[in-house]
């Protein structure tokens, strides 16, 4: 009977409109049962408006708080965690028609998720150079693992600019320009940084295309390649040294052993 | 994936306890504050959903803390109530973050937040049956075993009553403690709110509890809202004790003597 029970609560707490059915299940076809369904649906989109507070200074409460409360409709949390649920928000936000109004909206709520992954992410350390050790006829299969806080976000707008803009002073003035863009954002001495990689940074396209690969799991070799390609300046010793300064990384493994394991 | 029932065990039922005085539950805007030893407190409550990202400022932070006062870990996630059963993997998260923090008090509610394998992230009431009781009882014993300690029960504030309830909630309460081992925790703003929305008798309720279960009390703010034709009281976090919450809170430790209190 209580299995029953809740799983005709959960149905009824997650429609955000109509009145609750009555007879289907005890405590439905009681006007207060709507406290909770305004709890549920107010807390989660709560939720996400604290996760994506630039997203939400864009949009202003008028435009979020719709999207939020069919975001937790449809895609309600699964994990006892408020602070693991959004990961997907930036995907949702890129159906509604307001994305065509400000294209760069779903990799802006990207850029704010990395932030709460880089502050939550569990504590590990990092490679520093004189640890790195490997025989160079290794590069072709060593695979650099990003510690767990650093995230990188791609983006055909400057996405940087843009937050910086938004936080600053709520708008982000002239249409940006598109290009090619990213972002790395992770956690240093318990602080999340960023670092802009876009076009005309210095050390960049090749450190972001070298990045883009070691994110996508790619051996150094073939991060090293793909960024010379893009880049014939791009200097691989040169660029690790400041790899390793920012801690980017919390160790390597080779894919002949990965694969072993 | 939940889990299901495992073979019930003693455990240490002498759990150390709070300081008895007056705790805070600890907010963000608080934390370095607290953890810079700037403000004089005896100990604090936080709430464990908050500290299981893992790493970061947060918990490092916490664990400052930790070395200064007792911290009571509140949780609102583990969902007691659920029909289907406990989520293991929050279990294994929470047990997790009990072994490294050693929370002087482990609480959570007498309520359900999970069906169907979704977190509603709301305390939904349970209607006081044979079966409810059977199930946050199994839950309980779960959990106890899984964090090797007892733990404390909250009552929870109630908006509406089911007419299939055929127990008191005084006496739901107490009948799952004595069958589990777990200790309650008592929030006397609940129980006002409950008594306002639902006509029973916050008086014979303090009057009911075996002041001996109680290791824990809550005070907090409410608010009032028009629902239909009635005006409700809502537990609200936001708003400072109301004066019949601490009169109340009177009779309580008139009858119960001296217990660690929360202002949440």
């Amino acid at each position: 009977m209580l299995l029953e029970m809740q799983s005709a609560w959960r149905v009824a707490l997650l429609r955000p409109t109509g009145s609750p059915i009555k007879g289907l299940a005890s405590g439905l076809d009681n006007p207060r049962f709507m406290i909770h369904r305004s709890n549920v649906l107010t807390s989660l989109s709560d939720a996400l408006v604290d996760a994506f507070p630039t997203v939400y200074r864009v949009l202003g409460r008028s435009r979020f708080l719709p999207i939020a409360i069919e975001f937790v409709t449809e895609m309600p949390l699964a994990i006892p965690q408020l602070l693991r649920y959004g990961a997907d928000f930036a995907d949702f936000l890129e159906r509604y028609s307001i994305a065509e109004t400000f294209p760069w909206l779903g990799d802006l709520a990207r850029l704010d998720w990395a932030c709460i992954v880089a502050f939550h992410a569990p504590d590990e350390n990092t490679i520093v150079p004189a640890a790195f050790d490997f025989d160079a006829a290794q590069a072709g299969i060593l695979l650099l693992r990003p510690h767990s806080s650093v995230s990188l976000v791609s983006s055909a707008y400057p996405i940087f600019d843009i937050r910086l803009a938004i936080q600053r002073h709520g708008s982000v003035g002239t249409d940006p320009v598109p290009g090619t863009f990213a972002v790395l954002v992770m956690r240093r001495a318990m602080q999340v940084v960023y670092e802009d990689l876009g076009a005309g940074r210095p050390g960049r396209p090749g450190r972001r295309c070298f990045l883009e690969e070691i994110m996508n799991r790619k051996t150094l070799l073939a991060a090293a390649e793909s960024a010379v390609a893009v880049d014939p300046s791009f200097d691989l010793q040169e660029e690790l040294v400041w790899h390793f300064q920012m801690g980017i990384y919390s160790g390597w493994v080779l894919a002949e052993e990965e694969q072993g394991v | 994936m939940s889990v299901r029932k495992v073979r019930s065990r003693e455990f240490n039922k002498t759990a150390s306890a709070l300081p008895l005085t007056t705790g805070i539950g600890l907010r963000t805007p608080h934390e370095n504050e607290v953890a810079a030893g700037a403000r004089n407190v005896a100990w604090v409550e936080v709430h464990s959903e908050n500290y299981l990202g893992g790493g970061g400022p947060k918990i490092e932070t916490l664990k400052e803390i930790r070395s200064q006062v007792p911290v009571s870990c509140h949780g609102v996630g583990l969902s007691l109530g659920s029909a289907e059963g406990i989520d293991s993997d929050h279990l294994d998260r929470l047990s997790d973050l009990f072994s490294w923090l050693e929370p002087t008090v482990v609480s959570e509610h007498v309520s359900w937040s999970i069906a169907d394998n979704i977190f509603l992230n709301d305390l939904l009431p349970l209607p006081y049956t044979p079966e409810s009781l059977s199930i946050i009882c199994e839950n309980i014993e779960i959990s106890q075993e899984k964090f090797r300690r007892s733990i404390l029960i909250e009552n929870p504030s109630t908006y509406l009553s089911f007419p299939e309830s055929e127990i008191p909630e005084w006496e739901f309460m107490t009948e799952v403690a004595r069958k589990t081992g777990c200790g309650l925790l008592l929030d006397i703003n609940n129980i006002y709110v409950s008594a306002q929305n639902t006509g029973i008798e916050a008086e014979t309720y303090l009057g009911a509890i075996p002041g001996n279960l109680i290791k824990e009390i809550h005070l907090a703010g409410h608010s009032f809202a028009e629902v239909g034709d009635n005006m409700l009281v809502i537990n609200d976090h936001g708003s400072t004790v109301a004066d019949p919450v601490w009169a109340l809170y009177r009779q309580a430790l008139d009858i119960f003597g001296a217990v660690p209190t929360l202002i949440e």
